[in-house]
């Protein structure tokens, strides 16, 4: 949609003034609460793939396979994602004039959705199916370098 | 009180030495620094929170709390010191003014007692963790020390957010 036509405009004006934005935006401690939930979910979320791809890459609890470390952590990644599902989407609503306009918004938005592509079918793959070590580290290494794009994206927004 | 307006006092020469000042008036250093210190608690805390998870016998469940260690804490301390390094620079950039902060108050006595927690941690119940390495559930006071851990964590990362939005003010 053309960002100059004036129904983007509209959808703009919009997002920024839904209920939820303006609840949010009537306290700091609220804005600031959905935020730390935020990054805390992406905390967690992190602290799962950090797991399976150290593992993946080799570096560490050689004596389990990939999946077993995958599954004991896979109910914190799910609760992670659950947690960034609500309040990410809290927080655009909240910001959402500045976010639509802002081009990191959008590297972010991109990244996320070519992480999240790569995590659920490739990445997956390589942690079910025992496969070469060469495509397990590549899995892994892929896999890390965007969610550390996703998240670098994502603090760059607001710094 | 002495020790008080000591500490003022060395936070206003370093607001005010080229370090800081330099960092307060680049937009971009301030941000980079930034964006780094929260890139290594990634690391950091995704590493300990699943150390802590392994001592409450809630995940990683069937490794050895040993290994766990072994292997986990490494990474804690490498992202631990990369947030040391762009945590100092940071208050370098407005010293006196943190001082100040309530947030910050509270996150430094965080911090503090995450470190009493690791040094009572590791020299006390860890020490015979032979005796409980592969146990899903852990002594009492190894759950503790996660649980304090795991608490105090999310406290700093909670009121270090708060430092953003009462600074300015």
């Amino acid at each position: 949609m053309n960002p100059d036509s004036p129904a983007y405009m509209a959808m703009v004006a919009w997002c920024q003034n839904t209920w939820v934005s303006e609840f949010l935006r009537g306290a700091t401690w609220r804005l600031a609460s959905v935020e730390t939930a935020h990054l805390l979910g992406l905390l967690v979320w992190f602290g799962t793939i950090l797991m399976v791809d150290l593992r993946l890459l080799g570096w560490m609890f050689e004596s389990q396979p990939a999946s077993e470390i995958a599954g004991g952590v896979a109910p914190f990644g799910t609760a992670a994602l659950a947690v960034q599902g609500i309040t990410g989407p809290m927080l655009f609503l909240a910001t959402a004039m500045k976010a639509l306009m802002s081009i990191t918004f959008a590297v972010k938005l991109t990244l996320l959705a070519i992480a999240l592509t790569y995590h659920f079918t490739v990445h997956r793959r390589a942690v079910r199916a025992a496969g070469s070590e060469a495509r397990n580290r590549r899995a892994a290494s892929v896999s890390l370098t965007l969610w550390f794009g996703v998240a670098l994206a994502g603090l760059w927004i607001n710094a | 009180m002495i020790l008080a307006m000591t500490l003022l006092h060395a936070a206003q020469l370093l607001q005010d030495s080229a370090l800081g000042t330099t960092i307060r008036e680049s937009n971009w250093w301030y941000a980079v620094l930034n964006v780094v210190h929260v890139l290594a608690l990634m690391v950091a805390a995704g590493s300990i929170m699943f150390f802590d998870l392994r001592l409450l016998g809630v995940g990683l469940t069937r490794t050895p709390v040993s290994e766990a260690a072994a292997r986990l804490l490494p990474w804690t301390w490498r992202g631990f010191a990369v947030m040391a390094l762009t945590g100092c620079l940071l208050i370098s950039s407005e010293a006196e003014r943190l001082y100040f902060n309530t947030a910050f108050r509270v996150k430094v006595v965080c911090l503090i007692l995450a470190g009493l927690n690791v040094l009572l941690f590791h020299f006390t119940v860890f020490r015979g963790v032979a005796q409980w390495d592969r146990a899903a559930v852990t002594p009492a006071r190894a759950r503790m020390a996660g649980a304090f851990s795991l608490i105090l964590w999310v406290s700093m990362l909670a009121a270090g957010r708060m430092i953003g939005y009462t600074l300015d003010t």
